[in-house]
């Protein structure tokens, strides 16, 4: 038995335990790693005479090196949660315009002057949020939750801000009964359907 | 002849230092770089939220406001709500940059007092970019006047107004990120 061998038979040790790592450097920093850190490669002992000379009194350059990279690999996976961070902020941010939404549609429908209910709104009025009118049964409308900072692709920066529009809204009253619900749809960026479908709900009495 | 001197059993030669320096850098560079870009988006999002929670309650305190008021007038601006008096307001106009709502209480079975909340849209330097300042006034008291001011507002009109008969406030934010719009509808409780 030579180079590498195990107290105890598994099959990965059995595989490699026949290598002279004299010849593989890199692998061999990999597999110090390994014993280092898993239980299992600590039944794994490398013979000295299979090393390289220069290794009996620390880590070589390249292992140092083999390790950098390892860790710079790492670091730059860590930015990965910052995207996760972004979408939940972003989500919980909608959540709370959603119930904005339907709570400034919840005094609207209790509270507006008989008249208005009567009238035909259309679902494609333009600027609708700022009308004042409430939901007629059956009626839907269409916004815009989220209005993002425009860019603009060229890199140009011009004096003044706009906004573009993303992420639509769906909104809709249905009477059932003695109640009205109100519905509002949108649907999370980052997700798939079906878990980016967000509903969220109001039951109002009717009025009297 | 004696052992002669082993200079790898010294230490580390100049090559191994050198290499040890340099990825030490890299690392500590990489991580502070990471670390600062890190702080900055948290930085930009908290700013962004933190607006946004101002101003959602601010919405909440209007919309508290005209629902519990015993009256209440929009006006031009706070020049026209001057013209008002303790007992009854000025005359207003259907939509305009300043709304005050007055509500009249009492404490026991004693005397009665009025207090008065306005909000008031100052338009800034910048286009279209202002401060929303709230005032909470013991008009029967000498007791201090409260005032805060909400910054970053911008809108296309008048801030307040009686549209279709209900009266409402409609503006906007600018956040770091993006644009954050507020409608507020209430109904006072003596209107109902």
């Amino acid at each position: 038995m030579r180079g590498i061998w195990s107290r105890k038979q598994s099959n990965w040790s059995e595989s490699i335990r026949r290598l002279d790592m004299r010849s593989f450097p890199c692998v061999l920093a990999i597999l110090r790693i390994a014993c280092f850190l898993s239980r299992q490669g600590k039944d794994l002992q490398i013979e000295s005479k299979y090393m390289p000379s220069t290794n009996s009194g620390g880590f070589s350059l390249t292992e140092v090196m083999v390790s950098v990279a390892v860790l710079s690999v790492s670091a730059l996976g860590l930015t990965s949660v910052w995207k996760l961070a972004d979408d939940k902020a972003l989500a919980a941010r909608l959540d709370e315009r959603a119930t904005r939404i339907l709570a400034e549609y919840s005094e609207l429908q209790n509270f507006a002057p008989q008249y208005l209910l009567e009238q035909a709104n259309s679902s494609s009025r333009i600027d609708f949020e700022t009308q004042g009118l409430p939901l007629s049964p059956g009626e839907t409308r269409t916004g815009f939750m989220y209005h993002p900072r425009h860019v603009d692709p060229a890199g140009g920066k011009g004096g003044t801000v706009t906004f573009d529009d993303a992420i639509p809204y769906q909104l809709a009253l249905v009477t059932d009964g003695q109640v009205q619900l109100i519905t509002l749809t949108y649907q999370l960026p980052y997700l798939s359907d079906p878990k980016a479908t967000v509903v969220k709900q109001i039951r109002l009495n009717l009025r009297q | 002849m004696k052992n002669s001197f082993s200079r790898r059993e010294a230490g580390l030669t100049l090559v191994e230092l050198l290499a040890a320096i340099v990825s030490v850098t890299l690392v500590l560079g990489a991580a502070t770089g990471l670390a600062i870009t890190a702080i900055a988006r948290q930085k930009v999002e908290f700013d962004a939220a933190q607006l946004e929670t101002q101003h959602a309650v601010l919405a909440n305190a209007i919309f508290n406001a005209i629902k519990t008021s015993d009256s209440f007038q929009i006006f031009d601006s706070s020049h026209s709500a001057e013209t008002s008096s303790l007992g009854s307001y000025g005359i207003g106009v259907p939509s305009g940059n300043y709304l005050s709502c007055r509500h009249n209480f009492t404490v026991g079975g004693g005397s009665g007092g009025l207090v008065e909340q306005d909000f008031e849209f100052v338009p800034g330097s910048a286009d279209r970019l202002g401060t929303l300042v709230q005032t909470i006034r013991f008009l029967s008291t000498n007791q201090q006047q409260v005032r805060k001011e909400f910054s970053g507002v911008f809108a296309t009109g008048p801030l307040f107004s009686m549209k279709n008969g209900i009266p409402q406030a409609h503006w906007s934010i600018s956040t770091n990120l993006d644009r954050a719009d507020f409608n507020v509808y209430a109904m006072p409780l003596s209107m109902r």
